[in-house]
This record gives C-alpha cells, sequence and structure tokens, in this order.
C-alpha cells in the first residue's frame, strides 16, 4: 500500500564530495547531544549554510557522505535545518544508518547529473528514477533496501520501536 | 564471505533462524554481548528511558564516566549529577576515567572474549580488534534498540583480507602503519562497507600498543571495522577464531612493510617524512587516545631525558590514573623538565578539553588519530598527524623530523 512519505520533491543544495561527519558537525560541537538546538550543520565548512539551503530539501553531494564517525549527530542537524533526504553517490554505512534510524531519507545515485537548484522528485517504491525536473531527465537510484523503508516510514527507528510495542508510547 | 572471522561471529550471534547466507548489504539481527555508552551520549537515553518506564534487558552495560564532558554547559553540575544518579538506577556499570582510560578497564578485567560482540556509542570501539571480537560503533537509537532487546540490526559489510608480511623496520610504529594502510586503502574502501580481516606475520612483531594503536584508525581507512586473528601477545592461552580453510574474501590485498619509512598525513595526503624534512612547525600535541598511554609517556621520558625541545610540545596523558603511575615513575618530571607543557588528562579531542584554539596559519603537528581529532574552527590552519616518534624528534629539533634525525643534531 502507498505511503504518504513515498513520494517526495524539493529543489536540490549540492555540495562537495567526501563531506566527513565532522565537517557537518565540527568537533567543537560533537560532545553535546543535550544541546541539539544551538547546533547548525557546516558551521566551519559552509557558515551561511541555513541561508543557502532556504527553500531548499535535498541535499546532494558526492562519495561517501558522512564518513569517518559513527555519531549520529551529522544527521540529527540536517534533519532539524529542514534537509528532508540525502542524495549521494554513496554513503559511509555508520551515517546512512543512523540516517534511517532517524527517519531521514538517504538516497544512492549519480549526482552528476544534479546541479544546485534543479527541482527534483523522488518516488522512493514505485521508481527506480529520481525526475530531475529542471533538467527533464531520470537518474537511475538504487532502490532502498525493505529494512531502511520501513525505518523510514515509521519516522525512524524509535518510533518503530513503540509500534512493535517495545516501547510504551508512540509520541 | 564464507568461512571468515567475522562469519563465524555472526552465525554464532544470529537471532533469526531465517538467513541461510551473510550477503553484504544485507541487515541482519544479532545478540549484543556488550553495550558501552560514554557519558557525552547518555544523557539523550536516559532521558528516553525515563519518559518510557524502560527496564533495560541488556545487563552488561557498561558506562564511561569522565566528569568533564559538560564542564561548558550551564547546568554543568545538575548533569553531571542525573548521570550518576540514573546510572546507579539502571545499574549501568560504571567505568571512571580516573581509574583509567576506558577501554584499558574492558581489557584489564578481561571482560571481552573473542568472538563476542561489543556494540559502543563512541567511534573508538573497535580499539578492541585485537582480542578477536568484533566491535560495532553506533549512534543512540541503536543503543536504545539494544537497552530493550539486547538485539543489533547489523548492515553486513564485505569482508577485505589483508595480508601485512615483512620484517617491521627499526622506528615503525603501529601509527606508521595505520597511514601506510590509509594510504594503499582509501580508495579502495572509500565507496563500500567493509570490514578488513588481518593477517600475516607483521602481526607477531606488533606490541599491543602498535595493534591498539592500529585499532583506532578503521575510520580513517573507512573500513566499519577490523578484526585481528588471535594473536599470542594479547592471549596467551585463550583460543580465539582463525578463518576456516579457503576463506572467501571480497578482495584479498598482500602488503611488504619491510622497507617503510616514516610517515606524515596532512591535509588527509600521506608522505614520507623526508618530503616535509626540515618544514617549520609551530606546536606539537603528543597524547589523547593515541600516544596518551603510560608507554607512550615511558617512550617520551626515554627520548627527552637531558635534552630540550625547540618548540612548544603539549603533552595528554590519556587519563588521571596514567599521569599519577607517570608521576610515580619518574616520566613526568623527565618530560616537564625538557621543557614540555603538560595539559589535563583527556581522550579525543584534547585541545578543546584544554580550551586551546589553534591560531589562524598555525603549523600543528599531532598523534591524534586524524587531522581534525584537535578542535579546528577554521581551514586555515596547517594539520600534520604523525606517530609518536615524528613527533618528539619534530619537537626536539623544532622542523619535522624522524626520529633517526635526531642523531645528525645533536640531540
Amino acid at each position: 500500500m502507498a505511503h504518504k512519505l513515498d513520494t517526495l520533491s524539493g529543489r536540490a543544495f549540492k555540495i562537495n564530495d567526501l563531506i566527513s561527519a565532522k565537517d557537518i558537525v565540527s568537533n567543537n560541537f560533537s560532545e553535546s547531544y543535550h544541546n541539539i538546538q544551538n547546533i547548525y550543520p557546516f558551521t566551519d565548512k559552509i557558515p551561511d549554510f541555513n541561508d543557502k539551503v532556504f527553500s531548499k530539501s535535498i541535499l546532494v553531494s558526492g562519495d561517501n557522505f558522512g564518513y569517518a564517525s559513527s555519531r549520529e549527530l551529522p544527521a540529527l542537524v540536517l534533519k532539524k535545518s529542514g534537509i528532508k533526504a540525502i542524495i549521494a553517490k554513496s554513503f559511509f554505512s555508520g551515517f546512512y544508518k543512523n540516517a534511517f534510524n532517524l527517519g531521514l531519507l538517504c538516497i544512492q545515485a549519480n549526482t552528476d547529473y544534479i546541479d544546485d537548484n534543479d527541482i527534483l522528485k523522488i518516488d522512493i517504491r514505485q521508481a527506480e528514477f529520481i525526475q530531475n525536473r529542471t533538467k527533464k531527465i531520470g537518474i537511475k537510484m538504487q532502490a532502498v533496501k525493505k529494512y531502511f523503508y520501513k525505518l523510514y516510514i515509521n519516522g525512524g527507528l524509535l518510533n518503530k520501536l513503540y509500534k512493535d510495542g517495545l516501547i510504551h508510547d508512540g509520541s | 564471505m564464507k568461512g571468515t572471522i567475522l562469519e563465524q561471529i555472526l552465525k554464532r550471534h544470529l537471532l533469526s533462524d531465517k538467513i541461510n547466507e551473510l550477503i553484504p548489504g544485507d541487515v541482519i539481527p544479532i545478540k549484543v554481548d556488550h553495550l558501552f555508552i560514554p557519558d557525552n551520549s547518555v544523557m539523550p537515553i536516559f532521558k528516553i528511558m525515563e519518559q518510557e518506564k524502560i527496564q533495560a534487558k541488556n545487563t552488561n552495560i557498561y558506562l564511561g564516566l569522565t566528569h568533564f564532558r559538560y564542564q561548558y554547559e550551564e547546568n554543568y553540575s545538575s548533569i553531571q549529577r542525573d548521570i550518576c544518579d540514573l546510572a546507579k538506577k539502571y545499574k549501568f556499570k560504571i567505568l571512571e576515567n580516573y581509574k583509567g582510560l576506558w577501554q584499558y578497564q574492558i581489557l584489564n578485567r578481561g571482560i571481552l572474549q573473542p568472538g563476542e560482540i561489543f556494540l559502543g556509542r563512541d567511534s573508538t570501539v573497535n580499539f578492541f580488534a585485537p582480542l578477536n571480537s568484533l566491535n560495532i560503533s553506533s549512534g543512540i537509537q541503536d543503543i536504545i534498540q539494544c537497552i530493550i532487546t539486547c538485539q543489533h540490526d547489523y548492515i553486513v559489510p564485505a569482508v577485505i583480507h589483508v595480508q601485512l608480511e615483512g620484517t617491521v623496520p627499526k622506528n615503525i610504529s603501529g601509527k606508521d602503519i595505520s597511514l601506510f594502510l590509509k594510504h594503499e586503502l582509501f580508495e579502495i574502501t572509500k565507496n563500500k562497507h567493509c570490514l578488513i580481516e588481518f593477517s600475516g606475520s607483521v602481526l607477531e612483531q606488533l606490541s599491543p600498543r602498535d595493534l591498539y594503536t592500529i585499532s583506532q584508525h578503521h575510520f580513517a581507512i573507512n573500513a566499519s571495522a577490523f578484526i585481528f586473528p588471535p594473536l599470542k601477545q594479547i592471549y596467551r592461552k585463550t583460543q580465539g577464531l582463525t578463518p576456516l580453510e579457503s576463506p572467501e574474501y571480497s578482495k584479498e590485498l598482500r602488503f611488504d612493510i619491510s622497507k617503510l619509512n616514516s610517515l606524515i598525513e596532512f591535509n588527509n595526503s600521506i608522505h614520507e617524512v623526508h618530503e616535509f624534512n626540515l618544514k617549520q612547525i609551530d606546536k606539537v600535541f603528543i597524547g589523547n587516545s593515541i600516544g596518551g598511554s603510560l608507554q607512550d609517556m615511558k617512550f617520551l621520558a626515554q627520548q627527552l631525558e637531558n635534552k630540550k625541545v625547540k618548540i612548544p610540545c603539549f603533552v595528554i596523558p590519556g587519563s588521571s590514573k596514567i599521569l599519577l603511575e607517570a608521576t610515580e615513575k619518574g616520566y613526568l618530571e623527565i618530560i616537564l623538565k625538557s621543557g614540555c607543557i603538560l595539559l589535563a588528562p583527556a581522550t579525543g579531542i584534547c585541545s578543546a578539553m584544554n580550551n586551546l584554539i589553534p591560531i589562524k596559519n598555525e603549523r600543528i603537528m599531532t598523534t591524534a588519530i586524524n587531522s581534525i581529532s584537535i578542535q579546528v574552527k577554521h581551514d586555515v590552519i596547517d594539520f600534520y598527524t604523525a606517530s609518536i616518534e615524528t613527533a618528539v624528534a619534530t619537537a626536539l629539533i623544532g622542523k619535522i623530523s624522524d626520529i633517526g634525525d635526531l642523531q645528525y643534531h645533536g640531540t
């Protein structure tokens, strides 16, 4: 059955490849899980990230996105900043799992065919392609595995545990 | 991955009888033997446990307590008190930092056995790779799931086999071998979810200190974890897991390190130290989880005795216990007499703990895991990472140097 989160549209915000977890959240913040309200992504690398990402909801990058840490803070601050999905040529597995654990969608595809500001549409279940509506092309994407799809439509691992009855309340 | 050490460990821990074959990329439910949480990550976990009245099913939960993670927060004292109270309430086993690095407390108590699975909310859990165990770093959501269910949903990695052969050259340490592996493997591993299993004659020649140093570089090499075979310098009696006959790896690589020279990392690229010979350095940082052990303090004292450093050299013992032991054994006195500056014991972002932020255009050398392990607020600093041998030689000569250069500089 189709889910309302199966389809996602948005404008691309394209950044470099080889983005490490510490590029997303610099070390001076890496210890502050409890202080999440005051943490923003890319404070060192893209100081005006919040202004630039305004009205854009799909982050586009290249190889090995989020490498070099297992912390989930990078995925958390990206989600908090309004990013709904990340498309990259490849992901570091730790980041990939943390992102889905938080209900943040990660799609693997060749991002050479996406430029900054392109309008994209992703149909997770039906399509094998990301629609680049600006360029009027389809970009082949790797299917999201069932396990991760379930995490995504449940809004993350904790909500899934709620639904499985392992935690009492689904709030 | 048939016959690999990883396959054997995973099959012992599988929580589903429907899985016959382990395929890279698949997600499988596995039982976790031990769980570690550092205090900097535990509050969101306690918050959820309190809200939802969660009882821990997992009884092997260890909490690393440093007491200084929140020192710059306004409500530091109440956070710290809550952590201690809730740890007692939920019966977490506390590993106090003043008793030594948490990793060494796990080692010394013999908690982790060959073939077991250790899950931790800390990137350094792969420290335990020489124990012939599987060590998994994860985010706090996975930790909460594991507290409630003892289960972890594990993404099966591709297994790469790296065979290290030859004779380890004099003055070549675990850090040099780690940098060599990063240089050789990063392009191979960068788009792969992989784990590296090591073998070869080099492993038997390395000290535990060198093995633990290599272990902590798995993320730098882009691998989810390393696994070593059982080694006699780690286990004298315990029998561990070795690969079965004709194991199937996704890739097999063999390196001879007999001619390896001292290496240095600069801006994420690896070079031989002599390529940068006598280049100016402003400050040297020796310590944190690599370079901050008691053996490291001993090595430093041996090198610095009756000598003076020529540039500011900051020494950071890994824990208060190491500092105390280094003091008792006389290492600290020699280190301080040489002109080194002692910083508060810390691991990880050692300079951040000491509120030391590099100045614009500074050239800094560190023994840390990678060039961004020291707190950096801008990209205009030249960062070099190297072995403790290279770092101490650089501090004594005042410019980038190999330890072998000391004899030519009258130091």
